[in-house]
């Protein structure tokens, strides 16, 4: 029982430790000279045109959490396809009534225009 | 092969579910038919009837499959009549309030098609958490019960009280939840389960039963629970939230949720934590006394009737502590549950038909102060009538439903040796007729100031009519709702 806490115990500190020996390594050996170029955001990339502290416009949200819904039936979906063949058609149906209840929320999200981007 | 994914599921198990499938569909239809069709008055009054029918149609199930307790799913959940009992109140609070919803919430510039939904999900909620027998069962219930109600609450997302309030809400919620879930897994790490028939024959073994992680799971979930049922020191966000939410929403929020609270600590203390009913008796006496008298006390000092029934939902859920503190055990002879049964069954129409007509009110271009009601016998005699109806169930005077819930939960508590506690209950009583008879002073002998002006309220009536009729026949007719809770209360 204690060993095992042991164990996780010896990993955090090995994985800490390490992770610090590699940034100071770093540390040490890169060379440092800074350009206003390299600092930005996107180094190589598009020029900022506006500070980074600026907002969001909340559509940015209502599509993460769209997002994260059909994220979350990919998750499902997965395992059920691989366990396919031992749920046979219990998991059929099961699955079928857990899209269509997603779907329903789709097609309100759809309709209430969630999905347009003006 | 051995089957690893083999669940033995039949059919027989989704009979328990026929009631919540209902529901569910309730849910499923207001919200497609809600962003379908164009906002119009048939379409509201469509989403009305789909609703009411739902609701009636849940309670119907789950009346016909009393008297047969199967459990199903491998021990998750079963259909016993407490469930039954508890499912009926639920679907009849969430019934109660479409009613005086219909027309408040168009009226207010609301979508009824999301309000309806989001009523039917917090709806499901609750009845799965009644007919839950393993923990992680009603954590899940509890939890769809209410994300539900905080979108609710946020309803009239213009007003910046309601989002107060609102978020409020979720932010302690979202703790107590914590909490509440913190204390499950420490009665499954002590335990070994998380089925609470097997907690509790599990429990009933142990010798040492004040084992300080046992006593820690008891008080993290007796708090966990008595954030979501309001009770005092864990009310902060009562008064606000109700406060700030449209008035058909607080009235379901005062109801149901507390059901479903209470469903879920009768599942959890009663029959999972039974055994260590000595360690949390004497907690749960703190807690009533501390709720009865802040929540009567404070509302006497409220001059806008919304909160001031705010802080009684809170007194009333130390009454109903009260009959929880006089639990001995689970068997004949025992009158404390079925007491609290009744009182949850009794609540349920009292104060939501209070808060059916401060909604009327506003309806009518009237506010939610006290001085709103003043001369409302003259200018509108039935909702007077019904109001003072209500507040007089409330107060507990013969022979309303209220009197008999209060009478029972007395009994409960001085058949246990809690004589004291039934004399705070009494004391609290007579105190709390001082704040709800000042409304119905104010309704009759008030000086008419103007009178509401005229709306359409068809459903208005037939809501507000329904509650003063069961107000009165079921407090006639208490004695075999009683008998009823008892009978089913002893399947368990």
């Amino acid at each position: 029982m204690v060993d095992n806490y042991a164990i996780i115990l010896i990993m955090i500190l090995t994985v800490l430790g390490f992770g610090a020996l590699l940034l100071s390594i770093g540390v040490l050996v890169r060379p440092y000279k800074p350009t206003p170029r390299k600092l930005q955001s996107y180094e190589s990339g598009v020029p900022n045109i506006e500070p980074l502290k600026g907002r969001y416009t909340p559509r940015f949200y209502v599509i993460a959490i769209l997002f994260v819904i059909f994220d979350i039936e990919a998750i499902f979906l997965f395992p059920w396809a691989v366990a396919f063949d031992q749920l046979g058609l219990f998991g059929l149906v099961e699955m079928v009534l857990f899209i269509v209840i997603l779907l329903i929320g789709y097609a309100y999200a759809w309709r209430r225009g969630a999905l347009e981007w003006v | 092969m051995d089957n690893p994914v083999a669940v033995a599921l039949t059919l027989e198990d989704f009979k328990i579910l026929i009631p919540h499938a209902i529901v569910l569909a309730v849910a499923l239809l207001t919200l497609g038919y809600g962003a379908i069709a164009a906002p119009s008055p048939g379409r509201n009054a469509a989403l009305t009837v789909i609703s009411v029918f739902g609701y009636l149609g849940a309670i119907v199930a789950a009346l016909l499959l009393t008297g047969q307790p199967r459990t199903a799913f491998s021990g998750m959940g079963a259909l016993d009549d407490m469930a039954v009992f508890l499912i009926v109140v639920i679907a009849a609070s969430a019934l109660l309030t479409v009613f005086i919803s219909a027309q408040t919430i168009p009226a207010w510039d609301m979508p009824l098609g999301e309000y309806y939904s989001l009523l039917a999900f917090s709806t499901l909620g609750g009845m799965l958490v009644a007919s839950a027998v393993d923990l992680v069962m009603i954590f899940v219930g509890i939890e769809l019960s209410s994300l539900s109600v905080f979108v609710l609450a946020a309803f009239a997302k213009r007003r910046r009280e309601s989002i107060e309030g609102a978020l409020k809400y979720f932010l302690l919620s979202s703790f107590a939840t914590a909490i509440l879930i913190y204390g499950m897994a420490w009665t499954y790490g002590v335990t070994g389960a998380t089925n609470l028939n097997d907690i509790s024959l599990r429990l009933a073994t142990y010798q040492d039963r004040t084992a300080p992680t046992l006593l820690l799971a008891a008080l993290l979930l007796i708090v966990g629970l008595g954030f979501k049922a309001a009770a005092v020191p864990f009310h902060m966000w009562t008064p606000d939230a109700y406060q700030g939410a449209p008035t058909p929403v607080t009235a379901f929020m005062s109801v149901a949720p507390k059901v479903t609270a209470f469903a879920a600590i009768l599942r959890v203390l009663v029959q999972g934590l039974g055994p260590l009913r000595e360690q949390w008796v004497p907690l749960v006496i703190v807690l009533s006394v501390l709720t009865m008298a802040l929540g009567n006390l404070v509302a006497i000092a409220q001059r806008d009737v919304k909160r001031m029934l705010a802080y009684s939902s809170i007194a009333h859920t130390g009454y109903m502590l009260v009959g929880l503190a006089a639990f001995r055990q689970i068997g004949g002879g025992d009158e404390s549950i079925p007491s609290v049964l009744f009182y949850n069954f009794a609540y349920a129409f009292m104060n939501i038909g209070a808060f059916g007509v401060l909604a009327w009110l506003q309806l009518h271009g009237k506010g939610t102060t006290i001085d709103d009601f003043n001369g409302l016998a003259v200018t509108a005699w039935p909702q007077a009538a019904a109001m003072a109806f209500f507040l007089f169930s409330l107060t507990g005077v013969p022979p309303l439903l209220g009197f008999y819930a209060k009478y029972f939960i007395i009994l409960a508590a001085i058949e246990a040796g809690y004589t004291w506690l039934a004399v705070v209950v009494v004391l609290l009583s007579a105190v709390s007729a001082y704040y709800y008879l000042r409304v119905v002073a104010a309704m009759y002998f008030g000086d008419p100031a103007g009178a509401p002006t005229p709306a359409r309220t068809r459903f208005f009536g037939v809501g507000l009519g329904a509650m003063v009729l069961s107000v009165a026949l079921f407090g006639i007719l208490s004695g075999p709702v009683l008998d009823l809770a008892r009978q089913w209360y002893l399947a368990l």
